[in-house]
């Protein structure tokens, strides 16, 4: 219980610095990151996953209602846990980690190489969703795509700033 | 039921995520001005799209309404027509009002359905689907938008038997609109349905071929200025005073569908004075 309020505490934080922050400095038109992905990185494997997509259609619900986006988080988060599943299983053995003591994707399960790879393709996804919302038209389509990458990679950066200002591995 | 009930169970998950995606962008939608031009636009255009191909195909089903409409139309047209009314007064037919029927309508039309027809007799009847508790009754002409059609010769409760134009009985003068003349009587022959045979036309007339030929003022069962057909061939000669006239039919008689009896509500005057007019054969001639 103490982790759901935790993580709640940690979210509607991500979303308030998404919003103050991220959403109005700009850095470039071709740059927008949106860290606050962080929060489903470091969601347990273990959790109930019905939960989690509930939570994060709130969780997106919360930044657009704050940053004037309606719709356009929320469908990116849903978007990103659903696929997430998927990805886990691709990326992840539950049984490995928990040997390891681990119960996220962490740096030292697979080396940085397989940790770059799967946050990367999460990142990925849910940048894409979010600006093809936002441009929304066939002919933006290199434009987003070029958009969701270099975005990606700056939601990186601040990433690894979040984990190492939180201590994470 | 339990089927659905089970795959609903299975893709619980995958379910939730596409109720919870389209609220998103719904949402979406529903709030940003471009993003709701764009997809209502495309959305607009299928929907034009779908209800364009919807009223083809549904416009096929609709036809045979469509046609009785039209004949019902046709008929209040008819009625409006000069040739309609039972005389023109001299400042215009419309403040004419005959002292008898208290009407200026001379004909009415009562749609009636095709339901027997026939073409390759000697003598051919066509049955209509209205009979006398329509108001139909014998000597009534019967027409179609193409041309003339027949004569009901019999009319039982709900159907009428009607003698058609390809019947060996049936005579008709028709009105040379070049001409201004109504001259000769047309008759079938028992050959092809689509020709008629004019005679009895003064071989000093002078005819084309192409000359369009209706239904005589003269005549009293069938209104002025129905179509009748077309002269297809005439031939003179020295022997005879009148031309031999094949006239090509306006009306297509094996695509009869749809047809307007016309009752002319002064009929019971014009039998009266018919039957003082000795007729050379049986039927039914004007």
């Amino acid at each position: 219980m103490i982790e759901v309020i935790r993580f709640i505490i940690g979210g509607l934080f991500l979303a308030l610095i998404q919003t103050l922050i991220f959403k109005e400095v700009n850095i470039a038109w071709w740059i927008k990151p949106m860290p606050y992905v962080y929060l489903f990185l470091i969601l347990p494997l273990s959790s109930n996953k019905f939960a989690v997509l509930i939570g994060a259609f709130f969780f997106g619900l919360t930044i657009d209602a704050f940053g004037g986006s309606l719709g356009m988080h929320t469908a990116a988060c849903v978007t990103t846990v659903f696929v997430k599943n998927y990805i886990d299983l691709y990326f992840l053995d539950e049984n490995s980690m928990q040997l390891q003591g681990m119960r996220y994707m962490q740096i030292d399960y697979k080396g940085w190489q397989w940790y770059g790879v799967y946050i990367f393709s999460i990142l990925l996804i849910h940048h894409l969703v979010y600006f093809t919302f936002d441009y929304f038209s066939w002919t933006a389509l290199f434009t987003i795509l070029f958009v969701s990458v270099c975005s990606v990679l700056g939601s990186l950066i601040f990433i690894q700033i979040f984990r190492l200002l939180m201590g994470h591995k | 039921m339990l089927v659905i009930f089970r795959w609903i169970r299975n893709q619980a998950y995958p379910l939730l995520y596409v109720l919870l995606l389209l609220s998103a962008v719904t949402q979406i939608f529903r709030y940003h001005f471009y993003q709701h031009s764009i997809y209502f636009g495309h959305a607009l255009g299928i929907h034009r799209s779908m209800d364009q191909w919807r009223a083809d195909v549904t416009s096929y089903f609709k036809l045979r309404t469509t046609n009785e409409q039209l004949v019902k139309e046709n008929g209040l047209l008819r009625n409006q027509l000069n040739w309609n009314l039972t005389s023109n007064s001299p400042k215009g037919a419309l403040t004419y009002t005959d002292t008898f029927t208290k009407s200026l309508i001379k004909y009415e039309y009562i749609p009636a359905r095709v339901i027997r027809n026939s073409v390759n007799e000697q003598n051919n009847f066509i049955v209509l689907d209205r009979g006398y508790k329509d108001g139909i009754k014998k000597h009534m002409s019967v027409i179609c938008p193409m041309g003339i059609v027949g004569v009901v010769v019999e009319s039982a409760a709900h159907y009428s038997l009607v003698m058609s134009v390809l019947n060996s009985k049936f005579e008709i003068t028709p009105y040379f609109y070049d001409l201004k003349i109504s001259q000769g009587v047309i008759s079938w022959n028992g050959e092809d349905p689509n020709f008629v045979e004019l005679e009895e036309v003064n071989r000093f007339v002078k005819l084309k071929n192409g000359m369009k030929l209706y239904t005589s003022n003269y005549s009293l069962l069938f209104p002025a200025g129905i179509p009748i057909g077309t002269i297809e061939k005439s031939e003179s000669n020295l022997k005879s005073n009148f031309y031999q006239i094949k006239v090509k039919l306006s009306t297509d008689f094996s695509q009869l569908d749809v047809v307007t009896v016309v009752k002319n509500i002064h009929q019971n005057e014009l039998d009266v004075l018919n039957a003082l007019i000795p007729t050379k054969s049986g039927g039914a001639n004007d």
